[in-house]
């Protein structure tokens, strides 16, 4: 599978043309971790989003703390930290690699500087957020 | 308070600068509603964003059923309907003139023919959607 199908697949693209794809594809990272590795730490600033390709992970709330809470577990086909491509936040949990494990991962200042380049991204992203936004709106206020 | 600077107020636009207020409001078309004039109705595609000069309005939920309901009144300087600037949704209340009343009313498709032909309004735009999204998300989550 293409780094532009495996994109297509994240909601927050969904609108994206090919063209747009292949921008965003050319400022992604191929990265492997090993069996324990951190791949991102709860309390650090989010800078990047990542998609799982291969592996598993887990996502842990106080892993440095006394009793650890596992939250989740990903695999091929999941991914977290889309909105680190717009704003800058704490991470609210460790993410750590289970086993061998290989990401695509796209940081802020690339996935910013495709939006520079290519005018339409933002613009496709627009009703997407937008939507996600008052749908979520929507269950709070019930 | 002229009209950039209470577009300036409407969070969907805080990151937007003088000039590109300018064009916004620029696409926006002037509507006058007489007392009683049903501005939008519950339940109805919504397709634009309100801006009101003068008068009053009200917010009602089940406005033609057995127990409308008040839920605000707006007046000069208020908005509503931003969110109808990215993405359709069926109005989930209606609003009403209780006086006389004059809008600025700026529809989707005109604001989406200034964001391409300004596309950095999008990209302004993205990082405020996604921190709200963040927020009510991690509403939802407690």
């Amino acid at each position: 599978m293409s780094i532009e199908d495996t994109l297509s697949q994240v909601p927050l693209f969904s609108e994206l043309n090919r063209r747009a794809l292949r921008r965003l594809a050319r400022g992604t990272v191929s990265r492997r971790f090993g069996k324990g590795d951190v791949i991102v730490r709860e309390g650090e600033q989010a800078v990047a989003f990542f998609f799982v390709l291969s592996g598993r992970v887990e996502v842990v709330k106080g892993a440095e703390g006394p009793s650890p809470k596992v939250l989740n577990t990903l695999g091929p086909g999941d991914f977290f930290g889309e909105t680190a491509l717009l704003d800058s936040y704490l991470r609210s949990a460790t993410v750590r690699a289970l086993e061998d494990t290989e990401c695509l991962e796209l940081w802020r200042w690339d996935f910013l500087y495709a939006l520079r380049t290519n005018r339409h991204i933002a613009f496709e992203m627009l009703p997407v957020l937008g939507r996600r936004l008052r749908e979520t709106d929507e269950q709070l206020a019930t | 308070m002229n009209t950039e600077e209470t577009l300036a107020q409407v969070p969907l636009f805080s990151q937007l600068g003088h000039r590109d207020l300018k064009r916004l409001a620029k696409g926006a078309v002037l509507r006058r509603f007489e007392k009683g004039h049903v501005i939008v109705k519950e339940g109805e595609l919504a397709v634009g964003f309100f801006l009101i000069l003068s008068g009053r309005v009200e917010v009602v939920k089940g406005a033609e059923g057995p127990s409308p309901k008040v839920l605000n009144t707006l007046g000069a300087g208020d908005f509503f309907g931003e969110m109808a600037l990215l993405d359709g949704y069926l109005r989930s209340t209606s609003v009403l003139a209780t006086d006389d009343t004059e809008c600025l009313v700026l529809s989707r498709w005109d604001f989406m023919a200034e964001l391409r032909s300004s596309p950095y309004i999008a990209v302004q735009m993205l990082p405020v959607l996604s921190r709200r999204l963040r927020e009510s998300q991690a509403q939802l989550e407690t």
